[in-house]
């Protein structure tokens, strides 16, 4: 695929090979790459806790007529621009990283918890996550 | 006269909604203005776990993450350290894997059905297919040791020899005639047509939008079946089903249909498997097992969608992340769409035709 | 005195033990199982425990099928709660029973419904085999056969975990008023 234009109007990604690293303006680069190339699906958001407080966040991209996969990495801190009115899809990943990950997504409008409950203390797919909510004192409950 | 909203509440324990999914209604009427699903009541944590366990520690867990399809789970996390060794697993193992693959596929299928026909009130198909499911568990039983938590495909190969094959054989005999008798109650029943027929109506591009696959997405008319560029599936021959009538009915159908298709591959491997030699296979010694630095990805196609394994190392004998995608999730955030507008009677039906399994869902 | 309890007691008991009518409580993988059981080859109906309930009020057996999370224990406790007296607890699987595999390693799952609620009858293997169910039904039905009306609260009470006082979550109502 000709990415000439790709380059052109955002210049400071880095393109290699089926993955483009993003710099800023997500949503823009998103909306750009459906509209110009064949991607239609968004397969996953795939998060990864860096050690240094920062997220990388890896956008599966998927072209079901040419079948080819596309990523699109970006690295934030703490929080990211929102992808749901381009893919239905991001709601529910965006939900399951703000869940496990404490990522706050900008412009995302039902961001609440998804697999823990309401009130759990910590995002426990951070790798500096310490298990310490009140509820985890069952499990030593041994008097009976 | 005036009427009022209303929030219903449906589970999380709740006989028809398939383990733990929580559904918030909100009613006028019978109609529903919208959906909400609350998941998470099974969330088991198991991508937390993978960074606490070594690979062959975590082997045995990844059944659990869809019960009723746990090879392909295995399969998927073989796939990732066979390809982060460089290690090419000989023929007689890939088709022992498929022949497996494929009737897990039917094993789960037929339990779908079951539900399914449950869901819409219909009681007696529930205990036919679990006569044919029976079958297929005692073959895997047979060569696992284990009804349902297999864990037989081991990194490199598979734990032992492919034995019983004459068994196979005698479910891929039985299982068309009894496929025939499903049909013959269900595909052309009146009251069955009535309840699924243009239900949950699930367009090709809304579809696409919520990153739905599998079956689901084929019933809705678009092509897309990763079995036909995985390296496992090379020189099988099948095709995929795609049907167009994008509703309840064409779910149901779509799934009959791939169950005859895969008894039809494995007659294929049944083929290969009785001319083939004892297993001879390179296991990778899974003690101090240490991937490359790098990120690694699989994927395949499971009996609820596509499914995907995404593994980080950095050169540790624990991955540094995981993530696995599964099909059902994508699902159960299409329910938010899907049944909107329609009645409340037919949504129980709508979320069934999905096949939604909850541990899939909340991993 | 003795006399006429004893013979109450047993005329109590040989209807209870012939007829425990489970609730339908899958949460994950032994909820299959529980269905297998069920189903044609293996046929709980033989022990009288076929009439599944999907309301707690009708229920007086709590088949706990698969593993308990900490988002799912109040919806467990409410349940046990709502169910009428007399009742009894299966803990159906290595998960229930002391959390199997997920325990410890896991920061959300509850390592045994014993914390949460008294078990009768544990059944331990992941997952148990359908008959390995119709087994701890059996054994359960000959608990039931031999126990005493005065005994059972005795039993009852010495086993139920002291959860309220430990932390706030689980009110004396068990969880929150959405989760019915």
């Amino acid at each position: 695929m000709n990415w000439h234009e790709f380059v052109r109007i955002f210049d400071d990604c880095e393109l290699a090979g089926d993955k483009i690293i993003v710099k800023s303006r997500l949503h823009d680069v998103i909306e750009f790459v459906i509209k110009n190339y064949p991607y239609n699906m968004l397969k996953e958001i795939i998060a990864v806790d860096n050690k240094d407080n920062t997220t990388e966040l890896i956008y599966h991209m998927y072209s079901v007529d040419d079948e080819e996969d596309l990523y699109i990495s970006i690295t934030v801190q703490g929080e990211a621009e929102s992808i749901v009115d381009i893919f239905e899809s991001a709601t529910a990943d965006e939900r399951e990283i703000y869940d496990l990950f404490g990522i706050n997504f900008i412009g995302h409008e039902d961001l609440k918890r998804l697999y823990m409950p309401e009130d759990w203390k910590g995002f426990p797919l951070r790798k500096d996550y310490v298990q310490d909510d009140t509820r985890l004192a069952w499990n030593d409950n041994n008097e009976a | 006269m005036t009427t009022t909203r209303l929030k219903l509440n449906l589970g999380p324990q709740h006989p028809s909604t398939h383990g733990v999914l929580r559904l918030l209604l909100e009613l006028e009427g019978e109609k529903i203005l919208s959906c909400e699903p609350d998941i998470g009541y099974l969330h088991r944590g198991m991508e937390k776990m993978a960074e606490k366990l070594s690979y062959i520690q975590y082997l045995p867990l990844v059944d659990r993450i869809d019960y009723l399809a746990g090879f392909f789970y295995s399969e998927l996390l073989c796939r990732i350290v066979e390809s982060a060794c460089g290690i090419e697993i000989p023929d007689k193992v890939k088709v022992i894997r498929v022949l497996m693959l494929e009737l897990n596929r039917i094993a789960s299928h037929l339990l779908w059905v079951g539900a399914f026909l449950m869901d819409l009130g219909a009681t007696s198909p529930y205990f036919y297919v679990f006569r044919e499911r029976e079958m297929i568990l005692r073959y895997f039983e047979k060569i696992t040791g284990q009804r349902m938590m297999y864990n037989y495909f081991i990194f490199g190969g598979v734990r032992k020899d492919i034995e019983f094959l004459e068994d196979v054989e005698e479910i891929i005999s039985v299982l068309p005639s009894k496929i025939d008798d499903y049909e013959k109650i269900i595909t052309d029943n009146p009251i069955f047509i009535r309840r699924t027929e243009n239900k949950g109506i699930l367009s090709p591009d809304t579809a696409v939008n919520f990153a739905i696959t599998g079956v689901n997405l084929r019933a809705s008319g678009v092509d897309y079946d990763c079995r036909h560029t995985d390296e496992l599936y090379r020189g099988f021959d099948f095709k995929s089903i795609i049907l167009d009538g994008k509703d309840a009915w064409s779910r149901y159908k779509a799934r009959i249909l791939e169950m005859r298709e895969s008894i039809n591959i494995i007659k294929q491997a049944l083929d290969y498997l009785k001319k083939s030699n004892p297993l001879e296979q390179r296991l990778i010694p899974p003690i101090n097992l240490k991937l490359p630095e790098g990120d690694y990805y699989a994927e395949i196609e499971a009996p609820r969608g596509l499914a995907s394994c995404y593994v980080r190392s950095d050169g540790e004998d624990k991955p540094y992340r995981l993530k696995w995608r599964t099909g059902s999730y994508y699902s159960v955030n299409l329910l938010r769409r899907i049944l909107k507008g329609e009645y409340l009677n037919d949504a129980i039906a709508i979320a069934g035709s999905l096949d939604i399994i909850l541990p899939e869902v909340d991993k | 005195m003795n006399i006429i309890l004893t013979s109450i007691d047993y005329i109590l008991n040989w209807s209870r033990a012939n007829s425990l009518w489970p609730l339908t409580f899958a949460t994950s993988c032994c909820g299959i199982e529980m269905m297998q059981t069920v189903a044609s080859d293996n046929d709980i109906a033989r022990f009288g425990s076929e009439v599944f309930r999907g309301s707690p009020r009708q229920a007086d057996l709590l088949i706990c099928a698969g593993t308990i999370t900490h988002k799912m224990a109040p919806a467990l406790l409410r349940l046990y709660q709502q169910m009428a007296e007399p009742k009894y607890v299966i803990a159906m699987g290595a998960c229930t029973c002391g959390g199997g595999m997920f325990a410890d390693t896991s920061y959300s799952v509850v390592n045994g419904i014993d914390k949460i609620i008294p078990v009768d009858i544990f059944l331990p293997m992941c997952p148990p085999r359908p008959e390995a169910l119709i087994d701890a039904i059996r054994k359960l039905q000959n608990k039931i056969r031999k126990e005493s009306v005065l005994k059972r609260k005795d039993f009852v009470n010495f086993h139920t975990p002291k959860l309220i006082e430990m932390n706030g979550i689980l009110g004396e109502k068990g969880g929150s008023d959405e989760l019915a």
